[in-house]
């Protein structure tokens, strides 16, 4: 039986840090395209710190792909969240530095997060 | 599909400006969470059975795929997906089972996401009540994060590996309705503790249901056939067209 085989497009061959920042500045240009302002000074983004991402790599991902965009030479700044998780046993709630912790006190009860899993763009300084 | 997924069209969004501060307040993954919800919506209303298989590279997720199109496409429609960084290898593996199968290049990319699964489905178009099993990239992290709009993940996890995986990748095992253990015909030769495994999954996750199964030698495969068919049947079932 034949078969159908796709090659995405260069922009779209990225690891996922790169796909976030380029969802980043979709969401970026999208404001741009209907708000009138020279250039973009500044973008701030709420990252957990509980989440599977390389800041390092976004921040990297983002100076590339914006170039070109009202964002180039714009600095992008990273806000981290701290984690935080509370027990549905004890209602104690704790500042975690990984997703899945048990409860200190409870030991068998799954932390819910309540905080640290963000992934947003906060705002844009523009001039 | 560009009708479906309005690519190219303009996005209406809301802002107010404060002096020169925009707030925006956007979720990052809100762009691949629409189009993976659009993608749930076409499944619902064909009636298509989805499941994204995820694992780490060299699992048998593709071994596993070929025997399981084999054991069921004489009673079901099935189409795959096939994801990987490069090569149309996979597909032609696939493809010589005679069932319609669609690869994505993801090129340097690490995973699947929505948008992809969207175009890939105007491509493919599966059939009504059909099964889409999806293989996703070979990684245990990046795709995790996105959602394709599939009823179930699957993350399949290899006696070569360690037993630890669960704890040392815990998204994708948090992510996963179902575990498979596979190659458990190698058991003797490796050091993994099976039950170690386990209860290392299911600390992260404590509804995961496992399978044990060694594609290459057919054994475990009635139980996973069986799990498969009900996982059908649930589809048909349900009657809602938002997940919780």
């Amino acid at each position: 039986m034949p078969y159908i085989i796709k090659s995405l497009p260069d922009q779209e061959k990225v690891m996922h840090e790169f796909s976030l920042a380029q969802e980043a500045i979709k969401i970026i240009e999208r404001f741009s395209a209907s708000t009138p302002f020279e250039r973009i000074l500044r973008v701030s983004v709420e990252v957990g710190e509980l989440i599977a991402l390389e800041k390092s790599a976004l921040l990297l991902a983002f100076g590339v792909l914006a170039k070109g965009t009202k964002a180039q030479g714009s600095q992008f700044h990273i806000l981290e969240i701290p984690g935080r998780g509370i027990c549905e046993s004890c209602q104690q709630s704790f500042t975690i530095k990984q997703k899945f912790q048990y409860c200190p006190r409870c030991e068998d009860s799954l932390l819910k997060i309540t905080q640290g899993d963000e992934l947003k763009i906060k705002n844009i300084e523009v001039r | 599909m560009c009708e479906i997924c309005g690519c190219g069209t303009d996005h209406h969004a809301h802002h107010h400006h404060d002096s020169d501060l925009i707030t925006i307040e956007q979720d990052i993954l809100a762009e691949n969470n629409k189009f993976a919800e659009q993608n749930r919506k076409y499944f619902l209303e064909k009636n298509i059975t989805t499941l994204n298989l995820m694992s780490s590279p060299g699992s048998g997720k593709t071994t596993l795929l070929v025997k399981t199109i084999a054991a069921l496409k004489a009673t079901h429609d099935i189409a795959i997906i096939e994801g990987d960084q490069q090569t149309d290898v996979d597909a032609k593996r696939i493809a010589a089972e005679q069932v319609p199968v669609l690869q994505i290049n993801t090129g340097r990319g690490c995973h699947l996401d929505a948008h992809q699964i969207n175009h890939a489905l105007s491509d493919l178009s599966p059939n009504n009540n059909s099964f889409l099993l999806i293989e996703n990239v070979g990684n245990l992290v990046c795709p995790a994060l996105f959602d394709l709009g599939e009823k179930d993940k699957i993350v399949i996890l290899s006696v070569t590996e360690g037993s630890d995986k669960p704890l040392k990748y815990p998204f994708m095992f948090a992510e996963a309705t179902l575990m498979m253990i596979n190659k458990m015909d190698l058991l003797p030769y490796v050091d993994f503790d099976v039950k170690q495994c386990i209860a290392y999954a299911k600390k992260i996750n404590p509804n995961i249901q496992v399978l044990q199964v060694s594609a290459t030698k057919d054994n475990g495969m009635e139980e996973w056939l069986a799990w498969l068919k009900n996982c059908k049947i649930v589809n048909e079932k349900s009657t809602h067209t938002n997940r919780d």
